[in-house]
């Protein structure tokens, strides 16, 4: 947009500058137009005149009206022989002088009518000026005025800007006439055959850029021809000068653009610098905020939009620091609530477990009074049976959660009790994976591990030598299943053993038991007698969350 | 790069760099009297160059080489002349031609010698620098055969009271004229047996009493000729006011005064005016033809003796040019014949010219050969 208004200033300025020199050549040929024609029409009205021109009287008229009113230089009255008649002033000297073999006298002379004719412009004798002779025929002399074209030259000094634009007004042939350097007037400098001259023959008027004879700088010029005389008026200007106004407007508009940029990019940076602080503040409190730290911005921006940011900023900072105490409040107060269901379901299976502990040293009271020892069996059984799930309490209570267990320290734990309750003694090992088991799965799988360990020490023990070793293993497969591997180092099962055939109690409490826990009984003779208990791990205790020790 | 496209684009590039390279203009100054009464000769003598590079220009110049010219006015005066030659020495000019008149060639000639730029004078005739072996050459005879073929014609017309109008103003050329035309008169009077008397009375043109004081000494002293030795104007206005005077003995002039102007500005005065020039604005050589057009063309002017010789300067100088430059010039351009605008010339081993003289009478306002007159 900036080149396309430089444009059209460029040309208009260059078009206006154009047309003030071709005005100002116009204004100064028609002036001198109008000035040697004015001179011609005097010379002929005032030489026609029917009387004497010898007469003391015509003689004074034409002094007065020709000579001192300074519009002729001097006057020579021609006879048809080319000789001097008179002259105003210097008749004394060139009386009788013969101009007959001058060019213009010859042309005058051969005329009829009283036309002027001009000479070529010659530099006078007496003046050392430019001179124009205007001629004119009539009353049977020739009238042959001198014009001091002196005056062409000081035309320079009324243009206005005279130190850089020249008048220069040179003849037919080219020969300066007048020159704002008159040295060039004096010497007679010709442009004949410039590129300039020949276009000004050619053209008669216009402007032309060219480069000058003088100098060698480039010039623009405008020409306008003076018919009569047949000059050519130039006023010529440097392209520099000419132009000077464009090039001023380029490198103000250059400057104002320049100053404009560095004005906005300062701008830009003093409310970019501003607008960034206060995005700075703002990424600052909002890392603060993911930091869990709720502050808000005291600092103000000059800018409205980046205030209500800040303002937004504050109330949502406010707003999640509310909610986070309240979220805390209300998680203390879970907390609290969990830790108060924690002790009382502690509580309560320390109760229960005592309950059992009474019941089962109820049951040990009662099975002393018992004289059948198959009776005292059962009892002690029972006992043990409930002592077993005692410790299923106790083991809950005693473990961080109240949900689950440990099931290979509960079952170590199970082992122990057996053998304490034993009279014969016999050896263990536990081992396996350490898992925990849910409340609602350790009772069934207690008693069933339980009723398997105390068939093995029933059954397995070497009566003879009153050895028994006791080996149980714990493992957590892939698909989630517990497999509780139960092995003596008894005879094993006897040939074709089936529990349903034999009523076994204890294997139909172990078979009920692993349906309630989904799951499966298998046993088997492998140097001793093995069982195997398979059930599904429920929740709490997944396989990713297992520790294989 | 294909190599091959490499060197194209070297060529082109290397191309293009020596199309869009001008050679510089070789400079050639111009020195000349071109202002005050006596810038006739110097102006005509300029124009005369001018129209000589502008035409060698438009056919290329030197070699590819335009021709600058720098013109410069001496004003008649020695210092000033002195002052512009420093100037073209140190516009770096190659040759200078000019001065147009003796007493400005003897002030230049030294300052030529010593910088070593030839001064090469399309007018100079003083017989001063005849002879010499300096940086100074010039295209026209010397005076002297000037002064004899004068002395010739007034001894012809058997002038027992000859006068010669001094130019003070030239008195390099004048004073050689003088001597040499009294001494020739003399020479031949005496060998006819007889004693001559001549007689100089002096002009001086920026002395404006100074017509008065010769027409006095006309007037006492009565002389049956009278020998101008001033510019054209002068002896136009001097023959004009002699004439006034009721005075009709012939007039003899000098090459300096020969030309268009003095026959314009003499009207009647100066017919049957007589010269002994090595000159003729009448020849019907076809160069000098072509010249006489192309001049009056270019300036509406004839051409004269001043505007032929600066042509035939510019001819000398350029033939030179198109085969040496610098210290060579001089070696160049001497000890050779030339085809002028009027005919063929010779200068000699001291840049003196060899050329015939022609007697030259004006006729009804026109300079005519007539040297059927001339024993």
């Amino acid at each position: 947009m900036f080149s396309g208004v430089f444009i059209s200033i460029e040309r208009g300025i260059n078009r206006t500058v154009i047309e003030r020199n071709e005005l100002m050549a116009k204004s100064i040929a028609l002036s001198i137009e109008q000035q040697i024609r004015d001179a011609s029409t005097l010379l002929i009205h005032t030489t026609s005149y029917s009387g004497s021109i010898d007469s003391p009287d015509f003689k004074a008229f034409l002094e007065s009206s020709l000579i001192k009113s300074g519009i002729f230089e001097s006057l020579f009255i021609i006879n048809e022989d080319g000789i001097v008649h008179y002259s105003i002033p210097y008749n004394e000297i060139f009386t009788g002088f013969d101009f007959s073999q001058q060019a213009i006298i010859q042309q005058v002379l051969k005329r009829s009518t009283t036309d002027p004719v001009y000479s070529a412009v010659f530099i006078s004798t007496l003046t050392k000026n430019p001179t124009l002779m205007v001629a004119v025929h009539q009353s049977g002399k020739v009238f042959a005025g001198y014009v001091n074209l002196a005056w062409l030259s000081r035309l320079s000094d009324s243009l206005s800007n005279a130190r850089l634009t020249y008048l220069s007004i040179v003849d037919r042939y080219g020969t300066t006439i007048a020159n704002t350097n008159r040295a060039y007037v004096e010497e007679q400098y010709s442009i004949a055959n410039t590129d300039l001259f020949l276009w000004a023959q050619k053209e008669k008027q216009g402007t032309k850029l060219h480069t000058s004879n003088s100098n060698d700088n480039d010039m623009l010029s405008s020409v306008r021809f003076v018919p009569g005389p047949d000059w050519y008026i130039f006023i010529s200007e440097p392209t520099s000068s000419a132009f000077k106004a464009t090039r001023d407007v380029f490198i103000i508009g250059l400057l104002v653009t320049t100053i404009s940029l560095i004005v906005a990019a300062m701008v830009g940076y003093v409310v970019g610098r501003d607008m960034l602080q206060s995005i700075t503040v703002l990424t600052e409190e909002t890392r603060q905020v993911q930091a869990g730290v709720y502050r808000s911005i005291a600092s103000r921006s000059p800018y409205i939009e980046l205030n209500r940011l800040i303002d937004t900023f504050n109330a949502m900072s406010e707003e999640v620091r509310s909610r986070e105490q309240q979220y805390e409040e209300a998680n203390h107060k879970l907390q609290d609530a969990l830790k108060q269901k924690d002790i009382l379901l502690r509580e309560v299976h320390h109760r229960v477990k005592n309950n059992m502990q009474i019941v089962s040293s109820l049951l040990a009271l009662q099975s002393d009074e018992l004289s059948c020892e198959e009776d005292k069996e059962y009892f002690e059984h029972s006992k043990l049976r409930i002592q077993s799930m005692a410790i299923v309490h106790e083991k809950i209570y005693q473990t961080d959660g109240v949900e689950s267990l440990p099931l290979k320290a509960y079952i170590q734990d199970l082992v122990e009790l057996l053998q304490s309750n034993n009279q014969n003694y016999f050896q263990y090992t536990v081992s396996g994976d350490e898992l925990s088991i849910t409340l609602n799965q350790a009772i069934p799988c207690a008693l069933t591990v339980f009723e398997a360990c105390t068939n093995a020490i029933k059954y397995g023990l070497n009566i003879e030598k009153k050895y028994l070793e006791l080996s149980i293993n714990i493992a957590l497969r892939e698909d989630n299943q517990v497999c509780i591997h139960i092995k003596d180092s008894g005879p094993g099962f006897p040939d074709g053993f089936n529990p349903a055939e034999i009523n076994s109690l204890g294997f139909t409490l172990m078979k009920g038991l692993m349906e309630q826990l989904k799951g499966t009984i298998s046993w088997y003779t492998n140097n001793g007698a093995v069982v195997e208990l398979n059930f599904p791990l429920h929740s709490n205790n997944s396989f990713s969350g297992l520790d294989k020790s | 790069m294909n190599p091959v496209v490499r060197y194209c684009l070297v060529c082109i590039t290397l191309g293009a760099i020596f199309l869009g390279c001008t050679p510089p203009p070789i400079k050639v100054g111009f020195i000349g009297g071109l202002s005050g009464f006596n810038s006739d000769l110097g102006i005509s003598g300029r124009n005369g160059v001018t129209l000589a590079i502008d035409t060698i220009n438009k056919k290329g110049g030197i070699k590819g080489r335009k021709l600058e010219l720098l013109v410069r006015d001496d004003r008649q005066d020695p210092e000033v002349a002195r002052e512009v030659f420093r100037e073209l020495v140190n516009e770096r000019v190659v040759a200078v031609i000019g001065p147009m008149t003796s007493s400005i060639a003897q002030a230049l000639i030294p300052l030529a010698n010593e910088t070593g730029i030839l001064l090469i004078s399309p007018t100079v005739s003083s017989p001063d620098f005849s002879g010499l072996d300096d940086n100074f050459i010039r295209l026209t005879t010397p005076n002297t055969n000037e002064a004899l073929g004068l002395a010739q014609e007034s001894f012809n017309q058997r002038v027992v009271k000859p006068c010669v109008i001094d130019d003070l103003s030239n008195q390099a050329f004048s004073k050689t004229l003088l001597r040499t035309y009294t001494a020739e008169l003399r020479r031949l009077y005496e060998a006819d047996g007889k004693e001559i008397p001549v007689v100089a009375l002096p002009y001086d043109p920026d002395d404006s009493e100074s017509i008065q004081t010769l027409l006095t000494g006309i007037e006492r002293y009565q002389p049956d000729l009278l020998l101008f030795t001033t510019n054209s104007l002068d002896t136009a206005v001097l023959a004009q006011r002699i004439r006034q005077k009721g005075y009709a003995m012939p007039y003899l002039g000098t090459g300096w005064s020969m030309s268009q102007t003095l026959i314009e500005n003499g009207g009647h005065a100066v017919e049957g005016m007589v010269f002994t020039v090595p000159f003729n604005p009448d020849s019907e050589a076809r160069s000098w033809r072509d010249f006489m057009e192309l001049y009056q063309r270019s300036f509406g002017k004839d051409a004269n003796f001043g505007s032929s010789q600066g042509w035939n300067a510019v001819l000398v100088l350029t033939e030179a040019l198109a085969k040496v430059s610098g210290s060579k010039l001089k070696d160049a351009i001497v000890n050779k014949q030339y085809e002028g605008l009027q005919g063929s010339f010779y200068i000699d081993p001291f840049g003196d010219p060899v050329i015939p003289f022609q007697r030259l009478v004006i006729k009804k306002g026109r300079l005519i050969a007539d040297n059927q007159t001339q024993p």
